[in-house]
Parts: C-alpha cells; structure tokens; sequence
C-alpha cells in the first residue's frame, strides 16, 4: 500500500489501536444431558486487539454463540479461560450485549431501556437521562423516547438494544446475530448504520453471524469456525478500507467471501 | 444459533366481553327494558315471576331509601376487597418465592395440585368448624378462592420470563435486587395481572356464595333472604345490583392492569 494513502485513511479514521483487549486459551464447553456429553466447543485460542471490529461466522450449532457467552461471563468454560488485558479486567461480565429483536425490555420505554444500565450503576436521574437521550440521537430514535419497544419496527428495537449497550461507555460490545432476525434491505441498512455509530465511537466489538456477507463487510477480521465440536478453522484479516463502502467494495470482497465459502463447504457437509 | 425465542405472551381463556357505555349498549337495553315494561303491562297485572321492570326499579328505590341497600352492599364489598387483599396478596408473595425458588416449588407444586381442583365452597363447613362462624371463616373462604389464581399465574409469569432479559440484566451488573425490582417483577407483571383478573372474579362469586349460605348481611345473604320470602321484585332487584359490581368490578381490575402495565396494549391489558 502507498504511504499516503494510509496516511490519508489514518486522518480521517483514528488508527486501530494494537493494544490487546483480550485473549481466549484453550476455550472448550461440553454440555452434559440426558443423551450424554456435547462438545460445542473445543480448543479455541483467540486474540482481540482494543477497537477490533471481529466477526466470527461459522454454521449453525458451531459454538459461537457459546463462544460470545463465554466471553460475555455469561457461562464458565469447561476448559480454558478469558483472559481481560489491565484496565479491561474491572469489566469483566459488564459488557454491551447485544443479541436478537427481543433483547429490549418491552415494560420500559425507549430512553429507560438505554439508560437501564446507568440506573443500575447508580447514575442520578436527569443525567442518565440525559445521557441516554445523546444515544438515542445517535442511533436515530431521538423521536421516539417514550415509545414501547412493541410500538417501534424491528430495525428501530434492533437500534434501541446498540444504543442500550453504547451508553454505559463499555469498552467491548459483544453482538450475537442481532440483525439476524431483519430482511435484507433493513438489515443492509442496519450494518451501514452500525458501522457509522462504531466509526463516531469506537470500541471492541464481537460480531457473532451466520452471515458471511455481513462478517466480510463489517469486520477487520473474521474468525471462521468449524461445525460441532467448534474450532476456529481460520482467522482472516479483511483489509478493505474504512469507511466501508458495500457497492465500492463488492469486487474486493468478493474474493474473501469466495475464501470463507470453501473453508466451510467441508465442515457444513458433514453437519449431521 | 436457533431462532428467537417467542415473545412471552400470557396465554389464558378468552377475557369476558367488557362493558363499553356506548350509545349501543345503552340502546339495547333500553329496548329490552321497554319491551318487557309493555309485555307486562299488556297482561293487566304484574306477574309474579316477572315483575315490570318499573316494579323492580321501584323495590331497589326502597333499598336504598331505607339504608338496606348501603349496609348490605358496603358488607359484600368489604369481603370482596379484604379477600382479595389478602388471598391474592399472600398468592403473588408465595408465587414469586416459588417462582424463584426450585426447592420451595418441589415442596410446595404437590400441596397446590391436590387442593386447587376442590371447588372453593366446599371448604367452607371445614372453616367454620376452624374458625366459627363470625367473619374470620368468611374471608378465610374467599381469600382461599382468590389465592390459587393468583399463585398459579405469578408461579408461571416468573417462570416464563424470556432468559434473554435475564442475561441481559446479568450483563449490564443487575444485583439480586435489582433483578427482581426492574427485570423479573415488570416482566411477569402481564400474568400477575391475569391472575389478579381471576382472583377478583374467584373472591367476588365466593364472596355472594358464603353471604348465600351463611351470613345475616350482604348481598348474597339478601338475595337468599327475598327468595325465602319469596320477593321476587326484590331478588330481580339485588341480581341487578351483583350484576353492577361485577361490572364495577371488571372496571377497575382493567384500569390497575392499564396503570401498572402501561407498556401492554390495552387487548392484553383486558385479557
């Protein structure tokens, strides 16, 4: 790449910062039941640097919903653990999550489902509220404060639980499909905006998809895991410029999809 | 990753037909009454099993003017609401700590299966023989009645609440407290409502049904005393009052519903 041009990007955008935010060793889950032991999970290693927008796609019952929970502190490994780097290890389990349309609490209007976890910590009224109402500018639903999450469109509950997350300055956001239940168009629109809200304010982000599209176009890099037992089969780096541009970029990312197609042909095909 | 869970919907029987005061309502009824006043004037004189409405209008006059009406009624209504108070207070305590405790519900789940089918009046000998035959049996009755429903409805609002919501507490550091005051309270709140919908209903029928058999006041007492009397202007004329607090009744449940469940439409509210 030609020195200025990397200086033009690095004027606009703020380099990624390569401090490490954390790192997985040796992550494995068995769930035991009734009809015996499942293996979800087994011998991931994964490291995520401070800022890194990371995309992990894989089939469908891979494990890398188990693998997001896990690192949410949502449930403890049967082997290996997570490892939070300095000042990230006081927010351990209090991450952004963000997972699918029902996320948001529908008994709290929009403004108090994204100040929920300033309440929680503490924050006095009139500046959670405050605070909360600068993120619902933010994700575009500064109209809609005192609405139910039932009287918004799914897109809008979609932008409501981003917005919940992004308040309470948590550094690392950890997304679980959460445009996964969209149409195309809006979920098209969807990532453009959450690529326009991380690119304002930017923080680690985990982006858990089955869309390989999606992980292409958002993430600098994408994780791609196995079916059961889940393990990562690659881990690729997508160098396309940022801000991304879905139709300017389509040629060039065509290949690395390309890529992650044929890296999961093999590991779908034995999918029972 | 499999599909959304499905938002948790209460799911019960269809709620009764609410009392709209539209001009239709009014009009239908208008018509009725109106109707039987002339059927029953046509015949000459006033039948005894069907009175003109006028005569019963006439009978709940007297009621009220000589203070029966008050008392008996001020009686049912003290019964319904400390009843209610207490049955469905005790139901929505005991349902929360069952809904939250699995060793609390293995002991409890078979004591509830065996007693909740026996029909609510058929305690009632059984408390008076405990407890004598002043009020204390009587609420004793209805607060029994109106304990189950609630119980049963807070037991299952809690268990369904979407795990999603609790995760998503968890992440953003609810503590225990916080957890049940913003996330598990609210989030069974549509089926605690539900259950205090059946448990006014319960406390209400049970409430005319111990003042039938074993009461000197209220209104159920009232309507036993003018069938043995064998005044039936009046027992028109109290069926018209029970009617009223039922409708009273159903009210004001919708509108509590309404106030604490702001977020449900008022559909799911009434239901």
């Amino acid at each position: 790449m030609v020195a200025t041009s990397v200086a033009e990007s690095s004027a606009r955008y703020a380099p990624r910062d390569r401090a490490r935010h954390f790192t997985c060793e040796g992550l494995g889950q068995t769930f035991t039941g009734e009809r015996g032991a499942v293996t979800a999970l087994t011998d991931v290693a994964l490291a995520v640097d401070v800022n890194e927008f990371l995309c992990i796609v894989g089939p469908s019952g891979c494990g890398k919903s188990t693998l997001l929970r896990i690192i949410a502190d949502l449930q403890a490994p049967t082997t290996g653990a997570v490892r939070f780097e300095g000042e990230h290890a006081a927010h351990r389990g209090r991450n952004g999550l963000v997972v699918q349309e029902h996320g948001t609490f529908p008994w709290m209007s929009a403004v108090d489902n994204v100040a929920f976890g300033l309440k929680l910590a503490g924050v006095p009224v009139t500046e959670r509220r405050a605070r909360a109402t600068a993120y619902l500018e933010r994700v575009g639903l500064a109209a809609f404060a005192q609405h139910y999450p039932h009287e918004l469109s799914v897109g809008m509950r979609q932008r409501l639980g981003i917005g919940r997350a992004m308040v309470g300055q948590a550094p690392l956001l950890l997304m679980d499909e959460p445009f996964g239940a969209l149409d195309a168009q809006t979920r098209r629109h969807m990532q453009n905006e959450l690529l326009g809200i991380w690119a304002a304010d930017r923080r680690t982000v985990v982006f858990v998809t089955h869309d390989i599209d999606e992980a292409v176009l958002l993430g600098d890099r994408v994780v791609v895991m196995s079916g059961r037992p889940g393990r990562v089969l690659a881990d690729i780096p997508v160098p396309l410029a940022r801000p991304r541009d879905f139709r300017r970029d389509a040629a060039e990312a065509r290949g690395i999809i390309e890529d992650v197609w044929r890296l999961l042909e093999p590991s779908s095909a034995v999918e029972p | 990753m499999s599909s959304a869970p499905a938002e948790i919907r209460p799911t019960t029987a269809p709620a009764a037909v609410p009392v709209r005061w539209s001009l239709r309502f009014l009009g239908v009824w208008l018509a009725i009454l109106l109707a039987l006043e002339l059927f029953v004037q046509s015949e000459g004189h006033a039948s005894l099993f069907l009175p003109a409405p006028s005569a019963i209008a006439m009978s709940l006059w007297k009621m009220i003017a000589d203070g029966s009406l008050a008392m008996n009624l001020s009686a049912t209504m003290s019964r319904i609401a400390l009843g209610l108070l207490c049955g469905a207070g005790l139901g929505v305590m005991l349902g929360l700590a069952m809904g939250t405790s699995k060793r609390l519900r293995r002991v409890i789940d078979p004591l509830v299966a065996a007693i909740h089918p026996i029909p609510r009046l058929a305690f009632f000998p059984l408390l008076i023989v405990l407890l004598g035959v002043g009020e204390t049996s009587k609420l004793a009755a209805v607060s029994l009645g109106a304990f189950f429903p609630m119980l049963l409805n807070t037991v299952a609002g809690v268990r369904g609440m979407n795990p999603v919501h609790l995760e998503v507490a968890r992440n953003y550091g609810a503590d225990r407290r916080q957890m049940f005051l913003h996330v598990l309270l609210p989030g069974s709140m549509p089926l605690m409502l539900t259950g205090l919908r059946l448990s006014a209903n319960v406390a209400f029928h049970s409430t005319i049904g111990v003042e039938m058999v074993g009461s000197r006041n209220g209104m159920g007492a009232m309507l036993w005393l003018s069938w043995q009397t064998f005044r039936i202007d009046h027992l028109y004329a109290i069926l018209v009052v029970i009617a009223a607090i039922g409708i009273g009744l159903a009210t004001l449940i919708r509108w509590v519903a309404h106030r604490s469940a702001p977020w449900m439409s008022d559909r799911a509210a009434a239901a």
